[in-house]
């Protein structure tokens, strides 16, 4: 499976690879970006089944790159995972056709019911 | 003894992350009195000398206009001030927020209100983040002054220090004309005791 996990802080980055390392179990290949420009380019890329994006970041936000991946494809599947929870943010994302939304830090419960979703999904 | 005041890109990118989790929690509960939704900025780490403190502060704010400064010293094992900013007029739009007309709008008011939003925001943004590294702290009540020049700035007690780790980060509003900053200055053990704490949560991961 495919993931991709977009955060400028290489710290947030690594906090939720290993979570998805210890919740998943199976193979998983992760893909990382630093910004929202960075998150859209490696979407059309390499097409992940899961993203995971933050909302304040330099060069493009969370919102404008949700944006541009939910143009590109209306079946992607966005997590945003932010430290912006104030419920505008909420709402803003969601009606930009986020998945979900998870605060940080991260609940790792929310995680894990996030991902059985999108597994449900699939079958 | 001296000991090695800096921190490496990967414990700057930590401490960034942690300010940010912790800003991002104080700002949401400002934002749910106020009715306003908040842009919220990355926010900047720096460790300057204190000697530089003053030219540093002047080049980031903007002193032509009469600001407001309020002043709350920090206690504890992560030890120091924390000063949050903000412009005459945008206090005022805070106060009306507040729900105030504008003839009771006077100078006693716009303090009381700036010191309530100080309160808020630097108290539960340090909260959280000494909860984060693992330690307690207490403050000691804020004061307020108005600040047209850097120079009234003289009861930064760091000055006494060697360095100070300078955290930074903005407060704007999108449909409200609020612009405020709040800088944490922390101190030579602080920043030890940060430094630790850091290198400690990056090697969980």
């Amino acid at each position: 499976m495919k993931i991709l996990v977009t955060d400028d802080s290489k710290m947030a980055r690594k906090m939720v690879i290993k979570i998805l390392n210890d919740v998943l179990n199976e193979n998983v290949e992760i893909f990382e970006g630093q910004n929202g420009q960075e998150a859209f380019d490696l979407y059309k890329e390499h097409l992940p089944k899961i993203v995971f994006l933050d909302l304040t970041m330099p060069v493009m936000d969370g919102f404008e790159a949700l944006e541009k991946i939910k143009e590109f494809d209306k079946n992607a599947k966005v997590v945003i995972i932010s430290a912006d929870i104030q419920k505008l943010s909420m709402d803003k994302a969601l009606k930009l056709g986020a998945f979900n939304f998870i605060k940080k830090p991260i609940d790792l419960e929310k995680m894990q019911q996030i991902l059985s979703k999108i597994n449900e999904l699939d079958k | 003894m001296k000991s090695d005041i800096t921190l490496t890109e990967d414990e700057k990118d930590c401490l960034q992350e942690l300010m940010n989790v912790a800003y991002g929690s104080a700002t949401a509960a400002i934002t749910e009195i106020l009715d306003a939704f908040a842009k919220l900025s990355i926010p900047k780490i720096q460790i300057i000398n204190s000697s530089e403190l003053k030219t540093y502060l002047s080049s980031e704010l903007n002193l032509e206009v009469e600001h407001l400064v309020s002043l709350q010293q920090i206690n504890g094992t992560l030890c120091g001030e924390n000063m949050f900013v903000i412009d005459k007029q945008s206090a005022k739009n805070i106060a009306y927020k507040f729900g105030l007309e504008e003839d009771e709008v006077n100078d006693e008011e716009i303090a009381d209100v700036v010191l309530e939003i100080t309160n808020i925001l630097s108290s539960s943004t340090i909260s959280k983040l000494a909860e984060d590294i693992d330690t307690n702290v207490s403050f000691s009540a804020p004061t307020i002054k108005t600040l047209t020049s850097i120079d009234q700035l003289k009861n930064l007690f760091i000055s006494k220090y060697e360095k100070v780790i300078i955290i930074s980060t903005q407060l704007k509003f999108e449909d409200l004309d609020i612009n405020a900053e709040l800088f944490i200055f922390t101190t030579d053990n602080s920043i030890l005791y940060i430094k630790e704490k850091l290198k400690k949560i990056l090697d969980e991961f």
